[in-house]
């Protein structure tokens, strides 16, 4: 038996290295098949999970289920609540996972394949899932601490401070550029704009329907707003032709506006309207849309089309400027290495894991998984053709537009002609696809060509390329709103922490800030109690409470 | 950078807790995440190529500025652009100054509790002990 576990894992350790040495040496003409992308990258996160997280599971962290987690030894029905493992990791994964991993692969696409590949996978078993891990399990044993309290207990009050402080900066700069991609995809595109527009009754619908009309029914109100959210999706094609299309049609700044907007009223209307719901349906859209596109992947393994590495390694990438050490590693980051998390790792999670050793499915898996995704979006880049990548990434002021930017691009030697952007921008049903930024639209051509060939030809392209649009904007809002929550807690910390003499004028601004938002909760949770016997009211009563 | 408090905080708990012959574990990615954003935030405000630093691009704009062919709508776009390039670089000397305060103060902590065992211990872990 020992034996054949030996050889089970030799096989995926070989079969991994073999995959990453072809990825890492295949030069010129004859490049990997994206299938090897996925064998490596899933053998390597085998072994990292198998052998590296028990080594720190064991040896470095001590976890021992014998010791109560804070969920169990302090579980108050509120802040600390123990869920089942497989909840904790939805939870956990939909909190981590925004748009780094979708949009920084495709961005560092500009340098090829090898230095995100390489980084992506190697970073996240070595670096990011141990960040994340290690963190949730110290905060386990500090009673679910957060991280700025933890800096300020481990490294001392002037690091603490400065941590915070830095913390709260970042995390502003880290929401203005969500919002930036959000806005950057969607902009005059009807289409994707109404039905990412509807995604907010619709989450509002379900949020009362859970609440209200049938308190409790979790999986019929996701059932119910997943189905509406496909019709959105469906019918937002429809829009363009009716009255109210202009309403949708919108330029950056108003978007900019409405995303604003929603961002207050997301945090200012009781968790369990808007936001709690929506953590339900984008998690549920996020992990069934990545394993479709893996589907797609393996069904119609595309051949690669970016090199493994390309002229703007030198630093004049027309996407980006900066050579490939470090703005690589520096964009890719998110799915690779992201503090971020350690802020959910030290927040959120901690207080709700059951078991001690479940922190290693949960802190050190959920990080592969986002991983993977980052992997899944460089693939959705590598196979579109080059010439095609930077015409749509390349911004204008660089290439110019149309005619002169194609004129540019294939004198780089990454032929493409106007006719060709057009005909992909009619598919898709755009206007046009030239230097569209961010990286959003770019992937969302990507996976919709992905998905348009594996499943139904490119008739559908356009549901598929807005499907992927939509998905992004979900995937991004939802890290945004969780990101503004995060900010205002860290907020409060930061100003107890320099303000803590003026403890009394600081209190209560706090309190009545909060007053609203508990009310809401204790009514919520003196409703929920009657249907307490259900693991899914617990995770009900820990997503309202937390988000 | 967050990701780099993060690590400090994990190797201090780490140190702490009797662990300082694992510490690889958090110190491997600590070193590689302090060489790539150290690196990228100085390219950043120094580098001469103006796609990459941020003082280099506002010095050609101020240099388009001085053109006297400039118009005025162009002019003020380029005061604010130049305006922009300044708050990006000084943002950026302010998150490489934060991670090397942090880092030079979880260093501080690391070798007490390595010089001292016992020293760096909390009340709170006195207590649970």
């Amino acid at each position: 038996m020992r034996a054949i576990r030996f050889t089970l894992w030799a096989a995926v350790g070989v079969t991994g290295a073999y995959g990453l040495a072809l990825i890492a040496f295949a030069r010129g003409e004859r490049r990997p098949s994206v299938l090897w992308f996925i064998v490596a990258a899933l053998c390597i996160y085998a072994i990292g999970y198998r052998f590296y997280s028990k080594f720190i599971a064991e040896r470095v962290l001590e976890l021992d289920d014998a010791q109560p987690t804070p969920a169990v030894r302090l579980a108050n029905g509120r802040d600390y609540v123990p869920t089942p493992r497989w909840i904790t990791f939805g939870h956990h994964f939909a909190a981590i996972a925004g748009p780094g991993p979708l949009v920084g692969p495709v961005l560092a696409a500009q340098f090829g394949y090898l230095p995100s590949t390489l980084w992506i996978v190697i970073g996240a078993v070595l670096g990011g899932s141990v960040q994340d891990f290690v963190i949730l399990g110290y905060s386990l044993k500090r009673d679910g601490r957060s991280l700025g309290r933890m800096a300020r207990e481990e490294i001392g009050p002037v690091g603490g401070a400065i941590a915070l402080a830095g913390v709260m900066l970042i995390m502003v700069i880290l929401i203005a550029v969500l919002g930036l991609v959000v806005v950057n995809a969607m902009k005059h595109s009807v289409w994707a704009t109404s039905t990412v527009a509807a995604t907010v009754p619709i989450a509002m619908f379900v949020g009362l329907y859970m609440t209200w009309l049938r308190p409790g029914r979790v999986v019929e109100a996701s059932a119910i707003g997943v189905t509406l959210i496909l019709l959105a999706v469906v019918g937002g094609r429809y829009v363009t032709g009716l009255g109210c299309a202009s309403w949708f049609d919108l330029d950056a700044p108003h978007l900019a506006a409405w995303i604003i907007g929603y961002g207050f009223l997301a945090s200012v209307l009781p968790i369990w309207l808007l936001l709690a719901p929506r953590d339900y349906l984008s998690a549920f859209i996020k992990i069934g849309t990545i394993a479709a596109l893996a589907g797609g992947i393996v069904a119609l393994h595309p051949p690669t089309l970016m090199p493994a590495l390309t002229r703007f390694t030198d630093g004049t990438g027309p996407v980006f400027g900066g050579k490939v050490f470090p703005f690589a590693f520096i964009t890719v980051a998110c799915g690779a290495i992201s503090g971020f998390h350690a802020l959910i790792a030290s927040g959120t999670t901690p207080k709700m894991l059951e078991r001690a050793r479940d922190a290693r499915m949960v802190g050190y898996g959920c990080m592969l998984m986002e991983s993977f995704v980052a992997v899944m979006a460089m693939i959705a880049a590598i196979m579109l053709k080059p010439g095609v990548y930077f015409a749509i990434n390349a911004p204008p002021g660089v290439v110019g537009t149309s005619a002169a930017a194609c004129a540019k691009i294939t004198a780089w030697g990454f032929p493409v002609t106007p006719a060709e952007m057009n005909q992909i921008a009619t598919a898709v049903g755009e206007t046009s696809l030239f230097a569209r930024t961010g990286g959003a639209p770019s992937l969302a051509v990507g996976m919709a060509q992905i998905f348009a060939h594996s499943l139904g030809g490119t008739a559908v392209m356009a549901l598929w390329y807005h499907f992927a649009i939509m998905f992004e904007a979900l995937f991004i809002l939802s890290t945004l709103d969780a990101g503004t929550r995060v900010a205002r807690f860290m907020l409060q910390d930061l100003l107890g922490h320099f303000w803590a003499p003026f403890g009394k004028f600081q209190l209560v601004p706090e309190h009545s800030r909060d007053f609203p938002h508990r009310g809401v909760r204790v009514g919520l949770f003196s409703l929920l109690r009657h249907h307490r016997s259900a693991r899914w009211h617990q995770l009900a009563m820990a997503v309202v409470r937390y988000r | 950078m967050l990701a780099t408090i993060a690590l400090c905080v994990a190797t201090s708990a780490m140190i702490r807790a009797g662990k300082a012959r694992y510490v690889f574990v958090t110190l491997l990615p600590l070193t590689w995440l302090i060489a790539v954003t150290m690196t990228a935030g100085i390219e950043k405000i120094f580098s001469t190529a103006a796609n990459v630093g941020f003082l280099a691009h506002a010095a050609l704009l101020k240099k388009e500025l001085a053109v006297p062919a400039t118009t005025i709508a162009r002019a003020s776009e380029l005061v604010r652009l130049v305006w922009n390039d300044r708050i990006d670089a000084a943002m950026t000397a302010i998150f490489i100054a934060v991670v090397v305060i942090i880092l030079g103060d979880s260093i501080r902590a690391w070798l007490r509790l390595l010089l001292s065992p016992g020293a760096g211990r909390s009340d709170r872990e006195e207590a649970a002990a």
